[in-house]
């Protein structure tokens, strides 16, 4: 017989109360679980649709992240195909990595010719074969990778634009943009006015290479102009075919974007100067691998000479950052809430347990008990109670997850274009944390009441009644 | 007292005295008293409610503090002893009769018992088969799986004997032990208390305000306003012996 055995009893002596304790944990428990599992979640989803997106790291010219915003081309990677056959072909970043393709982001005015509509655009130029694969990386085994939305055809004069874009270049009807109202009619005088330098550039750019074939512009869906300043500072426009529009999450970038292929990209960004990138785009098997495939890089640029920097996906999209930053304060406030419920339960059932049994401790003493073993057993069925709670709460909670995904319940996250299915993964590592910090808990709930009765007068706890 | 008593007593207490101090108030449970029991008798402390007797059992029990004067209970001095050690000493030396009997609730009769032994130490199987003895003894073998709410107050009080009993205590101290029971049920248990006591051959220190149960004593002291007013030697060491 044990002081183990002997507080296990003690719990269950008091039923009522004893189980009112246990759900309180219980409660908190299957709360914790299920809002972790959550937000680890919408984290690992987001982080999966910035990785599809934009990879899990960029390599840049120095000095590109701070300063080349201003004036990209100015910050171009020469020999970026060179580069990016090395870094596939380097063995310790082989086996880590996916994809490794260029891109050349480019900023400029886009105009839709036809209906006197313009706009600042921000343009990124992609290799489409290499962006499709990039979009079915699912490291964390979602089941949410690809796209709901239709790959960008891999055409030179063919490319993609965000529903806001496509909604104040006026092409509702031809990109076929749902929920999307045709803009108001601008005044005839000013619309004659509208962007005559795209109108001339247009035709500068008509006569002087072939471009898209935008002699039947009805039957192609939508055509715009991309007007950009090239390299060395002159007027550049191309044209674009819009194959589709799509939701691009954030107002911001929807109401900007512009996804061309990237050679239509560099043509823009260069004219018929050299063509170079912005950033070699590196997608790795495994996000884990994120901070030895950086430091490989580094290793690389400082052996062979080369002023580049490395960022990563939370570096080029501070909203992760701040999405990741939100998640853990709301988890850690949700977590402080239940652990001081819990907390106070256990103190209250624990403190009402001695107080019932003032005489058995009396008698316990007497027959030859010590305080610390007093105490302990008090902890011990504190312990328990947390033990017992814990346990049954990570079974709940993980009763509760696998409902959940059989259900196939779907949402949209705040930074996604469409509904993504909702599961909900309880970690090993936040189950075995929930469960060592709620049995913690108790037994720190009931180390007041457990001293409370080791310090008792043995002669006072035999008298009392 | 006897030489038998002054050479070899299994308690010796010497000028104790015990206040207990309430605001300004200062009470006087005992006063200056001083006794000596020798080994294996079954000493009875009488005298009316309030008069000291549970003030003195709680001294010797190691669970109370005189305020002045010594206790020494087999050679040791019960002063020189910390709260661990006093609570070893217990553990080891002292068996403990309650009125109110005091059983675990959450434990078996037998688990009861061999509680005192889990205090003391004793090793499972010895403890085992002590338990199983002490109880065929008190005559609750058969009730060893019930919980102490499926017996009566006699058969409570049985078992705390052999709980008392069981760790073979230098000293069983019973504070009024039959105050709960009915007259016939407490006779019994005292004629069980006398049997155990005598087959153990250990010391009982017995309180009761009940003058009836004086029959059953080798040695009655009789205690009035914290003061030993009366000492009486019913049997002689040899015939105890």
């Amino acid at each position: 017989m044990s002081i183990a055995k002997i507080a296990f009893r003690n719990v269950f002596r008091n039923r009522r109360r004893s189980t009112m304790t246990v759900s309180t944990i219980i409660v908190g428990a299957v709360s914790v679980l299920l809002i972790g599992a959550m937000l680890g979640f919408v984290t690992l989803d987001f982080q999966s649709s910035v990785v599809r997106r934009s990879g899990h790291l960029t390599i840049y010219k120095k000095g590109y992240f701070e300063f080349g915003a201003g004036n990209s081309s100015a910050y171009g990677i020469a020999d970026y195909q060179g580069l990016a056959t090395m870094v596939r072909d380097d063995p310790v970043l082989r086996p880590m990595i996916t994809i490794v393709t260029p891109v050349q982001d480019v900023l400029g005015l886009a105009g839709n010719y036809e209906a006197d509509r313009s706009k600042p655009f921000f343009g990124r130029g992609i290799v489409p074969r290499d962006h499709a694969q990039m979009r079915q990386w699912d490291d964390f085994h979602l089941g949410t990778a690809g796209s709901s939305q239709p790959e960008m055809p891999d055409d030179l004069h063919t490319g993609v634009v965000g529903i806001g874009m496509g909604r104040i270049l006026g092409l509702c009807a031809a990109l076929h943009i749902a929920r999307c109202n045709a803009p108001p009619r601008a005044a005839p005088a000013k619309a004659a006015a509208a962007d005559p330098q795209i109108q001339q550039l247009s035709a500068l750019r008509d006569a002087d290479r072939p471009g898209p074939d935008t002699t039947n512009k009805a039957e192609q869906g939508a055509h715009i102009d991309l007007l950009a300043a090239t390299a060395g500072g002159a007027p550049n426009v191309v044209g674009l075919n819009v194959d589709h529009a799509e939701s691009q999450g954030s107002r911001e970038i929807d109401d900007n974007y512009v996804l061309m292929h990237l050679e239509l990209a560099q043509q823009l960004a260069y004219g018929r100067g050299e063509h170079k990138v912005t950033g070699i785009v590196l997608q790795l098997r495994r996000s884990a691998d994120l901070q030895a495939a950086r430091t490989r890089l580094y290793e690389i640029f400082k052996t062979r000479h080369l002023d580049l920097e490395v960022r990563d996906f939370s570096e080029l999209t501070p909203l992760y950052k701040q999405v990741l930053a939100f998640f853990a304060f709301l988890f850690s406030f949700v977590a402080i809430v239940l652990a001081v419920v819990v907390l106070f339960t256990v103190v209250n059932t624990m403190s009402m347990a001695v107080m019932e049994r003032i005489d058995e401790i009396g008698t316990a003493r007497a027959l030859g008990l010590t305080r610390a073993k007093v105490r302990r057993q008090f902890m011990l069925e504190g312990c328990l109670l947390g033990v017992i709670g814990a346990t049954l709460g990570v079974v709940v909670a993980a009763g509760i997850a696998w409902l959940m995904n059989i259900s196939n319940v779907s949402w949209t996250p705040p930074t996604a274009a469409g509904p993504v299915p909702l599961k909900l993964f309880i970690s090993d590592s936040l189950s075995i944390g929930t469960w060592l910090c709620l049995v913690a808990l108790a037994s720190l709930a009931s180390l007041f009441p457990a001293n409370r009765a080791s310090r008792m007068n043995v002669v006072d706890a035999l008298r009392h009644v | 007292m006897s030489p038998a008593t002054t050479e070899n007593p299994v308690l010796r207490i010497s000028s104790v005295s015990r206040t207990y101090e309430e605001g300004e108030l200062r009470v006087h449970a005992l006063r200056d008293v001083s006794l000596e029991i020798p080994r294996q008798l079954f000493t009875m402390i009488v005298g009316p409610s309030g008069s000291g007797k549970s003030t003195l059992l709680n001294i010797i029990g190691c669970i109370d503090r005189a305020s002045s004067g010594s206790v020494v209970i087999n050679g040791t001095d019960l002063s020189s002893l910390n709260d661990t050690q006093l609570t070893r000493f217990r553990a080891d030396h002292i068996g403990f009769i309650f009125q109110g009997f005091n059983l675990m609730p959450v434990l078996s009769v037998f688990e009861n018992v061999e509680y005192a032994l889990v205090l003391a130490g004793a090793p499972k199987r010895e403890r085992e088969l002590a338990t199983e003895k002490i109880l065929r003894d008190v005559h609750l073998y058969d009730q060893r799986h019930q919980r102490p709410n499926q017996l009566s107050g006699g058969q409570k009080q049985r078992v705390a004997i052999a709980r008392a009993l069981v760790k073979r205590p230098l000293l069983v101290l019973a504070d009024e032990p039959t105050a709960n029971l009915d007259s016939k049920t407490g006779a019994a248990i005292v004629r069980l208390m006398r049997e155990m006591q005598r087959s153990a051959k250990t010391t009982f220190l017995f309180s009761t305000h009940d003058p009836h149960l004086m029959s059953h004593a080798d040695e009655v002291f009789t205690i009035q306003d914290g003061r030993i007013v009366n000492h009486e030697r019913r049997r002689n060491l040899e015939v105890v012996a």
